[in-house]
């Protein structure tokens, strides 16, 4: 118990003078929080790399499925990109926040039980995901995919436990100022708050089954408002305040500046959230959004390379311990690669680069970039840091974390170089004409099968990450192991705060002749008014939330009131009970995770797939299913060019009975698995709560008497195609998502019944 | 174990910097200025975003996506199609489009593109009949293959691409379909309808296989 040593320290640092300070008090930080939260890191870090490395090889191997349905891709996709951001990096980041939050504070988390809350709470929640999202149960928005129950519970973890708890800290600290981190932190808890509540809005139709309220367009643009902002917010925010408080610690340098600390966090959080149009670059989205997203992009650049810029300058006359030391090269190479992709996304955002760049894997290279260097890095080398310190020991083997460093930065660049070309390659792929003007690759899966070695040496790159993270895991083990049998638990000091706070430390103006307007512009510039924000957490995170809350509403709120922004289209009707249930397998089984169904306004598109997406089609698309990747063709005019179910029936059997090239998993359980005939009526009327007009399928019994007539009638079909018996596959779920697949894109070209000018449309 | 939490020394290399009073847990930060370079490109980077706006938004000088789409499809069909897209559909028109290998060569890649997943990627026949062979469903002479595609087949299995293909394209892929005829490729399909007379020749007589001169 060494109370002495450290107590010295705590009054000599108090600020800004002794007339802030109050009797001293002792107390005892909580590491037994922080070590659960390391190994949790840990352990779901490997869960989630491997269920990565094992998806890669699907798609160079699509077999390896093994026909199990809770393997296939589109499910187990999910569950990758839902570990590695909820499981992985959030343990990552509360590891980060419950060790540097207490010391930045100088006071034990406020509640010893929400902490346990916190942690039991959120890694329950993880296991509901690794349940649910294999056996198919999906919201169908991509890293928001889990279902309602399971929504509500990340309410309350996140808001009430951590926020509770974190917030709590902050009032009981023993700290005049807020350090940068903690501001961080803040604005990490009260956006990812406000995205997940607002994107996760869904009429439940079943325990583990909902529709979001939203509809195509406008779901699109909240679920990318999110999307981008759980980047923003969950994989940028923290791990900023993550590289504040470690990489000054590890480094021992002072941070770069103070002033542009202020600066790159409040342009930061305020122009962060308005980019996630960017997402919807071409697609039937509005214009304006769009162009909004774009250059809000454009203007984060500097914003984000702030906090490289004080990452990386923090190291001056520290650059020869980085030569030696593993834990400043994870930093080093963390932060760079923070600085790479936050210039790589706004590059991404304009338009012209997008529409090459997107549905391709130069998205998935930037993402990886994004997490495979800066948050995963950031989190080993925190944790190489911590480790000694946790369990009050030596770290095992520093030979192996340096092994870890070499062959985690070489399977990085493996990975991601691979799908910087095959991104590029496909996305030229696509848009190649020859010399008579017609698409050079005219077959679709020749532009999946040309990627085919790039996607060998992806999951090479991945595996050598993965057995980088499990040295971790070996290092994490055997230091632990040699931990003390009872950890010393320090005792600090430090004096209470107390409530008089700069009664005079106003700024003064250095300007001499000036316009008041002058005089209040240097005193602003002078940032004094920071530094007594600083002092008030309440306050900051309320200023925060107004920053936040505006980019979003500036977009959200015209996309939902303006009626030009989703022009209705006479002939587009909701899905019949049977296509709505189909659609609901489509969801299921994870398809938007490698087909679009939005086909942009580009020649070589339309060459290929047909007219361009109206964003009048969308109306009844509960949620949208646009897609971001297609390692498979657009889908959005598929009931135009493939209305035949024998076909569908036969494709889904085996995709390469049709095409030998493709990489399209079997779907053999559909041929078995019976369509739920009476819970149609369910989600019909969970439908029509939401406006969708369902007439008479509402009434009581008729949504499934309808659903089994078509179904009936598509085996028919089937039966007359190719002798398949109609009784045996007409109440089969393949049957309901032949059903859907036929509906898509229809509907434009139907005849009004008040006729129109000229009809809606074909290509030409 | 703790860890030190002695307040940083200030680097002697970077002295003449002015380090703030500000110690969290023995972390210091100095109060330098924001690189200038980084104000310039943040700044810049404003200013461009305020003039693309007005370019693009507040002044119609710049054709909306959707526009230029309209223009490049226009210009492409004139370019490409415009000297047979004025011609009316007959046999003649079909026999020239057969044995232009160009034409061929076009309608080879919009077969790919839209009929190949159910006929089959070299005509052979899939879920839909084989093209190769001398049996036809629902094809009598030549120009029969625009009306089925443009107009559909057994029921809309065969679905109706007049909303979905042009005109000119259509006539070029089925000239492309109509000479698959005499391959005769292997076909996991049985022989379907009645075996028609052959295709007329240019000069109007019947000949056997005038499919032999595509490539």
């Amino acid at each position: 118990m060494t109370t002495e040593s450290h107590s010295a320290e705590s009054v000599e640092t108090a600020e800004p003078s002794a007339v802030t300070t109050g009797p001293l008090e002792k107390f005892v930080y909580d590491d037994g929080i922080v070590r659960l939260f390391a190994g949790a890191t840990v352990i779901w870090g490997i869960v989630g790399m491997l269920v990565g490395v094992i998806i890669a090889l699907q798609l160079a191997f699509p077999a390896l499925n093994l026909g199990i349905e809770y393997a296939s891709f589109g499910r187990l996709r999910p569950l990758h990109t839902n570990a590695i951001i909820f499981a992985f990096a959030g343990n990552a980041f509360f590891t980060a926040i419950y060790y540097s939050t207490q010391r930045l504070c100088k006071a034990r988390m406020f509640s010893d039980m929400l902490s346990k809350l916190h942690f039991w709470g959120w890694q329950a929640i993880i296991v509901a995901a690794a349940l649910t999202l294999p056996l198919g149960y999906t919201q169908g928005k991509e890293y928001a995919e889990l279902e309602w129950p399971i929504d509500i519970a990340i309410a309350v973890v996140w808001v009430g436990f951590f926020g509770v708890n974190f917030f709590g800290t902050l009032v009981r600290r023993r700290e005049r100022h807020m350090y940068v981190a903690l501001w961080f932190y803040i604005a990490t808890i009260v956006t990812v708050a406000m995205l997940h509540v607002f994107n996760s809005l869904a009429v439940p139709a079943g325990p583990l089954k909902s529709y979001s309220v939203y509809a195509g367009v406008q779901d699109a643009l909240i679920q990318w408002w999110y999307g981008h902002n759980a980047v923003a917010f969950f994989l940028t925010t923290p791990f900023l305040g993550l590289m504040y408080y470690f990489l000054p610690k590890a480094a021992e340098r002072p941070v770069f500046s103070y002033r542009l600390s202020i600066i790159h966090f409040w342009s930061l959080v305020f122009i962060y959230i308005w980019a996630g149009p960017h997402h919807l670059h071409y697609t039937a989205l509005a214009q304006w959004a769009s162009t909004l997203g774009m250059l809000f992009s454009v203007m984060l650049w500097m914003p984000s390379w702030g906090g490289m810029i004080n990452g990386l300058l923090t190291l001056r006359g520290a650059w020869h311990k980085v030569t030696r030391d593993p834990i400043l090269k994870f930093f080093v190479v963390g932060v760079t690669f923070y600085g790479m992709s936050t210039f790589e996304g706004p590059l991404l955002s304009i338009k012209s680069v997008n529409s090459l760049s997107h549905y391709t894997d130069w998205t998935i290279a930037h993402v990886h970039a994004g997490t495979l260097g800066w948050n995963g890095f950031m989190t080993f080398g925190m944790l190489y840091w911590l480790l000694p310190r946790i369990f009050q020991t030596k770290l095992w083997s520093e030979k192996l974390c340096n092994a870890h460093f070499w062959i985690g930065t070489i399977g990085m660049l493996l990975y991601i170089l691979s799908m910087y070309a095959a991104g590029i390659t496909q996305g030229l792929m696509w848009r190649a004409f020859d010399a008579t003007g017609s698409l050079a690759f005219p077959d679709f899966v020749e532009t999946v099968t040309r990627l085919m070695p790039l996607y060998w040496i992806r999951a090479l790159g991945g595996l050598l990450y993965l057995v980088g993270a499990v040295f971790l895991l070996m290092n994490f083990v055997m230091t632990w192991m040699s931990r003390p049998s009872t950890y010393e638990e320090v005792v600090h000091a430090a004096p209470a705060l107390t409530k008089i706070r700069y009664a005079k430390s106003k700024a003064e103006s250095r300007l001499h002749a000036n316009t008041n307007v002058g005089h209040s512009g240097d005193k602003f510039l002078q940032g004094k008014w920071h530094r007594r924000l600083e002092g008030r957490p309440i306050k900051f995170m309320i200023l925060t939330l107004i920053g936040v809350a505006i980019g979003g509403a500036v977009e959200a709120i015209p996309m939902f009131l303006v009626k030009s922004n989703v022009p209705t289209i006479s002939t587009v009707t909701p899905y019949t009970p049977l296509e709505l249930a189909g659609r609901d397998i489509y969801i299921a089984e994870g398809c938007y995770n490698c087909h679009s169904q939005m086909i942009r306004p580009l020649f070589a598109e339309t060459e290929r797939y047909g007219e361009y997406s109206k964003p009048g089609e969308f109306v009844y698309d509960h949620p949208f299913q646009w897609g971001s990747r297609r390692i498979g063709p657009d889908l959005a005019r598929e009931g135009m060019t493939k209305p035949a179910p024998d076909w569908h029936y036969r494709h889904f059997k085996d995709p390469r009975i049709v095409n030998t090239g493709s990489v399209m998993p079997a779907y053999p359980w559909l041929f078995t698995k019976k369509i739920n005939f009476e819970q149609i009526q369910t989600r019909v009327n969970a439908m029509a709560m939401l406006g969708v007009p369902y007439g008479e399928a509402v009434l009581e019994g008729n949504a499934g008497k309808f659903a089994e007539a078509q179904a009936r009638e598509i085996a028919d079909m089937i039966e007359t195609a190719d002798g398949t018996p109609a009784s045996e596959t007409w109440d089969t779920q393949v049957i309901a998502l032949i059903a859907y697949i036929r509906r898509l894109g229809v509907d434009i070209y139907k005849t009004p019944v008040d006729a129109p000018e000229g009809g809606s449309a074909s290509a030409e | 174990m703790s860890q030190s939490t002695e307040p940083m020394s200030q680097p002697t290399e970077v002295s003449e910097e002015i380090l703030t009073d500000h110690n969290y847990d023995g972390i210091m930060e100095y109060d330098n200025p924001t690189p200038g370079w980084w104000h310039l490109i943040w700044f810049g980077s404003i200013v461009w975003s305020i003039l693309y706006l007005m370019v693009y938004h507040f002044a119609p000088i710049i054709p909306t996506p959707q526009e230029k789409h309209a223009m490049m499809t226009r210009d492409a069909q004139l370019r490409k199609y415009g000297e047979i897209a004025a011609i009316p559909l007959s046999d003649e028109k079909m026999l020239m489009l057969m044995n232009d290998e160009d034409w061929q060569a076009d309608g080879a890649k919009l077969y790919t593109t839209w009929c190949a997943s159910c006929h089959g990627a070299r005509g052979e026949g899939f879920q839909g009949p084989n093209m190769t062979d001398d049996h036809y469903k629902n094809i009598k002479k030549l120009t029969d293959f625009v009306d089925v595609i443009k107009y559909g087949a057994a029921g809309g299995l065969m679905p109706p691409q007049e909303q979905v293909l042009s005109d000119s394209k259509i006539s070029v892929v089925a000239a492309y379909m109509a000479s698959l005829r005499g391959k005769n490729l292997e076909s996991s399909r049985p022989a379907e309808g009645e075996i028609i007379p052959p295709w007329p020749t240019a000069s109007g007589s019947p000949t056997d296989s005038p499919a032999d001169s595509t490539p």
